[in-house]
């Protein structure tokens, strides 16, 4: 198992070669850059002060000049400073990074609450009319756009009632309640349904007869026995939404004004701040890769099986590689 | 638990659908007026007030602005490049930090107010001579002198393009010291410049202090002599301003002002809506409905020095000829366009200079309006070189896509087709530079000082964006530049304007009008000639 976390985690290096060099690619071939911004926010500047400025940011440079500069800062943990704030990309992510994950982990917790009691009622109820209701509230959850319902959120609760603050995070508790909520509804609606579709399975497996026959109670049986087996599919499902959500809910921090990673990396683009954009990309799929990872690691947990395939394979085998778990 | 998870998903979806169709339902609520709006963090104030305002008014301690999508990503200018100072950051700077003098509403009586000069004159536009203040203090405890602004001149210069030094300190050569409370300002290469004085008032004539600075280089710039301390800032989040208990003037009147960036306009509105704050800069013009006629209100507006020029590519066949250029503003119906614009809150230009040019120096009050006439837009069309190609409009300002197809009919009017590109502000420098389009729709601050005829027709200036380029005009405003006869410049600058006048390379279309929010009570703004706002003497009156 550990060698395997550890080859993982070295799998990252590749990602980040790779993304941080589209994302540079992507951005030089943007029509403007950071001195260009500058010129719309300031007419009198000179054209001598422009190429001072192009040549300060290395922007006289070709592009792949810049990127390897760049990517030897990043060697040695420097992410750069931004054009923009004047401030090392990592200070300014590490401030927003907490509240992103405020939101996501709370958009977790409330998604997972509803959509695995929702999805076992459904599964046990098959084809009734609660089965038929969750299946709506799943279609509505998957289409509705996040931004939609933010929008929606707003107008009700903020605007018509004014129960909720519109924006920000200066209000505690309660300004977590509307952008939580949006953060949990795709995760909600998706998890109910993979928990739904999973219990649906497992609920028709022999074991289960077998257990109800010996007289195990059927909230054990469901609780205990079903369910645990149900749950591999659960945590893919769950571990990819936390990490869409924190790669950044750029809709959502948007809308609410929420001082995040999304509207960090957002007002980057659009200032054509380089080191913040990238920074941001890669700490962003850095961390969506180790999430991917906890959720491997998790399934060794969850289900023994897959623990001691792991086990089995290395001792028998120790030249294969590892063995990665089936997600469905 | 069947039964309660049953009975929870039924809540869930009932609710579900029972908002879906709320939200879905049209039409607008006006607030409740007999709720209006209060603050958590107000509190009473027996700070003196000033102006017309009564002295057994009650004022709010704290005020609670939220700040439009001009973000803030430093209060620093000195910082290189600058980009990161937005308007908002030079709304904080006013507050912060003193300037030699201060810039006044344009139509003031006088030209400019005191500042940390008490006395200013030049008599020939190179030798600028100023009797500063005494007895001030900066907020770190050190007094103000003469050698406070020699170092904040040298300091700017070693910093690259930054707003103070592009704005300010790049037309001075040279600053004597006279005395410790008086100096003598030259100009660069002793040219006459007779724009020095509004370089020195605008929001970047900062004079900071060479301490604070040297002993912390991340936040020392934040040490100025105004009114205000900056005693919180997170980039593109909120800063914090307290009032400075020693200012040199008459102290203001709200001892906390809390700024917060709020980037979406409908959150801003519901915000101030809701009383999660008090004053709300720059609110969309769709949402202005919900205060228009509400008594807990105050819409405050203002016509910027902001316009929306119309610049032809003066490299182009077809934008090159008279001819067409005169067809084409002919047939522009500008009060449809500011209509389409921005509603009620623009106004079409009706000449060529921006609104508050009618204060500016050496106006040539000569030049022609150019009014909307079909007829002679025909007659100019048939006579230029146009044959039916398709003429682009690139449009580079953010919510010109509800005017620019406007535009593009009234040309379609007169028989004139037209593509229209719609361009990112990052990306509009680069556009025009490259020289794509026929006619670019621009947002710039355009007046017609002579300081800003250099940045639009010279050239190299890089902000012509019709790429003018007329050795004429070019002579004439270097001869103008440097000479020390006032009839005689005044008489330059007025032939200048006469010329572009006569080939019109660039056209204002409307002029912006802010627009600013405040909850009943609130006043004491005063604005400047650059277009910011002088928030020293804000206030919230309770009750």
């Amino acid at each position: 198992m550990g060698r395997y976390v550890i080859k993982r985690i070295l799998a990252i290096i590749p990602v980040v070669i790779l993304v941080s060099f589209i994302v540079y690619t992507l951005i030089d071939l943007a029509p403007g850059d950071i001195v260009d911004t500058m010129l719309n926010q300031a007419t009198d500047i000179t054209t001598e002060e422009l190429e001072k400025l192009r040549s300060y940011y290395d922007l006289d440079k070709p592009m792949i000049y810049r990127y390897g500069k760049y990517m030897l800062n990043l060697l040695r943990g420097d992410l750069g400073i931004s054009y923009t704030s004047n401030e090392p990309v990592w200070d300014t992510f590490l401030y927003r990074l907490p509240n992103t994950l405020k939101l996501s982990l709370l958009g977790l917790v409330i998604g997972v609450a509803v959509a695995i009691p929702l999805g076992i009622n459904s599964a046990k109820r098959a084809g009734g009319i609660s089965d038929n209701l969750t299946t709506v509230f799943v279609v509505i959850g998957i289409s509705m756009p996040v931004f939609w319902l933010a929008l929606l959120l707003l107008q009700w609760f903020s605007l018509k009632l004014g129960w909720l603050p519109a924006g920000g995070m200066n209000h505690g508790i309660r300004s977590y309640i509307l952008p939580a909520i949006c953060s949990s509804l795709m995760l909600m609606a998706s998890a109910t349904r993979q928990t739904r579709s999973s219990m649906l399975e497992v609920l028709r497996a022999d074991y289960l007869r077998t257990a109800r026959a010996k007289g195990v109670p059927e909230k054990v049986v469901i609780n205990k026995h079903a369910f645990k087996n149900a749950l591999i599919p659960i945590i893919t499902v769950v571990g990819t939404a936390l990490s869409f959500s924190l790669a950044g809910s750029v809709a959502i921090e948007q809308v609410f004004s929420w001082p995040g990673v999304g509207r960090m990396a957002v007002e980057a683009v659009s200032m054509r701040d380089t080191p913040t954009v990238l920074g941001t990309v890669i700490l962003t799929s850095t961390f969506y890769v180790l999430i991917q990872i906890l959720v491997d690691i998790a399934y060794g947990f969850v289900d023994p099986r897959i623990k001691s395939r792991y086990v089995s394979k290395k001792r028998k085998k120790p030249g294969n590689k590892m063995p990665i778990p089936e997600k469905t | 638990m069947s039964k309660r998870i049953y009975f929870f998903m039924s809540i869930v979806l009932v609710f579900a659908i029972l908002f879906s169709l709320a939200g879905c339902a049209g039409g607008t609520k006006t607030p409740d007026s007999s709720n209006p709006p209060t603050s958590p963090t107000t509190g009473t104030s027996s700070a003196a007030p000033t102006g017309d305002t009564g002295s057994s008014k009650h004022y709010a301690e704290e005020i609670d602005i939220l700040s439009d999508g001009n973000v803030a990503a430093v209060i620093d200018p000195f910082v290189v490049g600058g980009s990161g100072n937005g308007p908002a950051s030079a709304w904080a700077l006013i507050m912060t930090h003193d300037r030699l003098i201060q810039s006044v509403p344009p139509e003031a009586d006088v030209d400019f107010k005191p500042g940390l000069a008490v006395e200013w004159s030049t008599d020939d536009y190179i030798h600028f001579h100023f009797k500063l203040r005494e007895g001030v203090t900066f907020h770190n405890g050190e007094p103000f002198s003469a050698d406070d602004v020699i170092w904040t001149y040298e300091y700017a210069k070693t910093r690259t393009a930054c707003p103070a030094l592009n704005n300010v300190w790049t037309y001075v050569g040279a600053i004597n010291k006279i005395n410790d409370y008086e100096i003598e300002i030259v100009t660069k290469d002793e040219i006459v410049n007779p724009d020095l004085f509004v370089s020195l008032s605008g929001p970047y004539g900062v004079i900071a202090n060479e301490k604070a600075i040297t002993e912390d280089p991340d936040k020392g710039h934040y040490i100025g002599t105004g009114p205000f301390m900056l005693t919180e800032f997170v980039s593109q989040n909120y800063w914090t301003l307290e009032r400075y208990d020693n200012f040199w003037g008459e102290p203001a009147i709200t001892r906390k002002l809390n700024w917060r960036y709020i980037p979406e306009v409908a959150n801003r509105a519901t915000m101030l809506l809701n009383g999660e704050a008090q004053l709300c800069m720059a609110i969309g013009v769709e949402d202005m409905e919900l205060f228009e006629d509400n008594p807990d209100f105050t819409i405050f507006t203002r016509i910027l020095n902001n316009c929306n020029p119309i610049a032809f590519n003066m490299t182009k066949p077809i934008t090159s000829d008279y001819n067409f250029r005169m067809a084409v503003l002919h047939a522009i119906d500008k009060e449809e366009f500011a209509i389409a614009y921005k509603g009620k809150y623009c106004e079409p230009a009706i000449d060529m200079y921006g609104f508050w040019a009618r204060y500016a120096s050496y106006r040539n009050t000569d030049i022609e309006r150019i009014d909307y006439d079909l007829e002679k837009a025909k007659e100019y069309l048939a006579k230029s070189s146009y044959n039916g190609e398709v003429i682009e409009i690139a449009a580079a300002t953010v919510g010109m896509q509800n005017a620019v197809p406007v535009l593009q009919q009234q040309l379609e009017a007169i028989g004139v087709k037209t593509e229209i590109k719609l361009l990112e502000m990052a990306a509009t420098p680069e556009y025009i530079a490259n020289n794509k389009s026929e006619i670019f729709l621009i947002t710039a601050p355009m007046n017609f000082m002579p300081s800003n005829i250099r940045n639009w027709f010279l050239p190299d200036a890089p902000s012509n964006s019709a790429h003018y380029n007329n050795p004429k005009v070019t002579e004439l405003i270097k001869q103008a530049t440097v000479e020390p006869d006032d009839a005689k410049r005044e008489a330059l600058w007025k032939e200048v304007q006469q010329i572009i006048a006569e080939e019109r390379p660039y056209e204002h279309l409307v002029w912006f009008m802010e627009t600013i929010v405040g909850a009943k009570g609130m006043g004491g703004f005063e604005w400047c000639e650059d277009c910011y706002y002088n928030m020293r003497y804000i206030y919230y009156e309770i009750d």
